[in-house]
């Protein structure tokens, strides 16, 4: 089966009581740079969040029915949904239309009563808690600044920072990859999501 | 009418209701459950304990074929008063129902999801033409991530969640005897030997290994286990039920 090639790099880290994700904003059409300021990392709950690469409609069908089940289990269970509960159903459905794929990649983090979980979800349904993980065409890049400078007690702080080094790394030499990185905190509290510049490298 | 006299009416078909808005097949299946032998539900927030008699009801029966307590899934435990094979059916739902969640979700089942699935059925039963209800009411006893539960499933597919809870035959008797010796704080132990003496309450003479099934889980193992038969013995005799 030929690789799967998504156009984008996301990546994500697990530290104490914490997700971080980040992914670039550039959405692109063979070579052509479709869209500058794509947002590649959606809020599924309060406490869950999804990175996507691959088609953009599968992947935003797919955050958009994951909304779905995590309502609706908040509603007939009381408790939020855990993040291992989440992306076992996502891996189900993906496997459910494996002859139909949806040609998605996602990472799903979230904090829930367990402590912080990060699940790499591919597109027939292996799904794969890690500590940090990549997805897209710019994966490799990403992988290896992720890999050097990962530690499971950073900081948030030190946690974006290497995130956003990673993406920057794809975004310098991966064509289908650009523009800028959006960074997501998940904690107990919540989400929040932040843009920031892609690191010049030297030349 | 011309289907018979309208005195007759309301109690055939149970889809029917009776001019006070009754269902009396609803209502006539619940006589099963008082009839059925006796079973106590007890739980603190450390502990929960089902324990039920058997008969022999015939001379030479094996009574290791007779089980009272059903495993639903690591984490629950279940029995019931009534028509005993409506609760199989029922036992075996429950447990369709627990493996179909952790295959979905990768994770026990809350143990009130259990229950209501197993109440959805049972409402439906008083709803559709064509059929009975369930005879039979069902005691679930389990540990997950919200604590240590037991609940009690009505005939008309209601459920309550109980401190503690008795059924069958010997319900009065065992209820009076939970309502006085209860209490908070009890741990697994005592939570045995409560639910043993109210089952000797309720009985005719004392208990014994072959005519007593428990069943308990703690919060801390979230594992439902049954007493072997040389455990319930001790018991037995540490709470005094065997004379």
């Amino acid at each position: 089966m030929k690789a799967l090639t998504t156009g984008t790099t996301t990546a994500g880290v697990v530290l104490k009581d914490a997700v971080v994700l980040a992914a670039d904003k550039r959405a692109t059409a063979g070579a052509y740079i479709a869209h500058k300021k794509v947002r590649k990392i959606l809020v599924v709950d309060d406490h869950i969040a999804v990175t996507t690469a691959g088609l953009v409609a599968d992947n935003q069908m797919l955050a958009s029915l994951l909304r779905n089940v995590a309502k609706q289990y908040r509603i007939s269970h009381g408790v939020p949904i855990s993040v291992k509960a989440l992306a076992s159903y996502l891996g189900l459905l993906l496997n459910a239309y494996k002859y139909y794929p949806f040609i998605v990649q996602m990472l799903v983090g979230g904090v829930d009563e367990t402590g912080p979980h990060l699940y790499q979800v591919e597109w027939f349904g292996d799904h794969i808690e890690e500590k940090y993980a990549v997805t897209g065409s710019g994966s490799y890049m990403a992988i290896a600044v992720l890999e050097q400078g990962y530690r499971p007690d950073m900081s948030i702080e030190e946690a974006k920072e290497l995130l956003q080094r990673a993406v920057s790394a794809s975004i310098a030499r991966d064509a289908f990859s650009g523009e800028a990185v959006d960074i997501a905190v998940i904690t107990a509290e919540g989400v929040t999501i932040e843009t920031r510049p892609a690191l010049r490298l030297s030349l | 009418m011309a289907f018979g006299p309208p005195a007759m009416g309301y109690d055939r078909a149970i889809t029917v209701f009776s001019p006070e808005g009754k269902l009396y097949q609803v209502e006539y299946a619940a006589e099963n459950i008082k009839r059925g032998w006796t079973t106590v539900a007890v739980r603190s927030d450390t502990a929960a304990v089902i324990a039920a008699e058997r008969k022999r009801i015939a001379p030479l029966i094996d009574l290791k074929s007779i089980e009272k307590i059903y495993l639903i899934d690591t984490h629950v435990g279940s029995s019931f008063a009534g028509l005993a094979a409506d609760g199989r059916i029922l036992i075996d739902y429950a447990r369709k129902v627990a493996m179909n969640y952790r295959f979905v979700y990768d994770e026990p089942a809350d143990i009130e999801y259990i229950v209501r699935q197993v109440c959805d059925v049972k409402q439906l039963y008083t709803q559709h033409a064509g059929v009975r209800p369930f005879g039979v009411s069902l005691v679930f006893a389990g540990a997950d991530r919200k604590g240590v539960h037991v609940y009690k499933t009505e005939i008309n597919g209601y459920y309550f969640s109980y401190l503690g809870v008795a059924m069958g035959t010997g319900e009065s008797a065992a209820t009076e005897y939970l309502e006085k010796n209860y209490r908070p704080d009890m741990s697994k132990d005592d939570l045995i030997k409560l639910a043993l003496g109210a089952l000797r309450a309720a009985a005719q003479g004392p208990l014994t290994p072959e005519t007593v099934e428990v069943g308990y889980i703690t919060a801390d193992e979230k594992i439902f286990r049954k007493l072997t038969p040389e455990e319930a013995a001790e018991y037995i005799k540490a709470a005094g039920v065997d004379k």
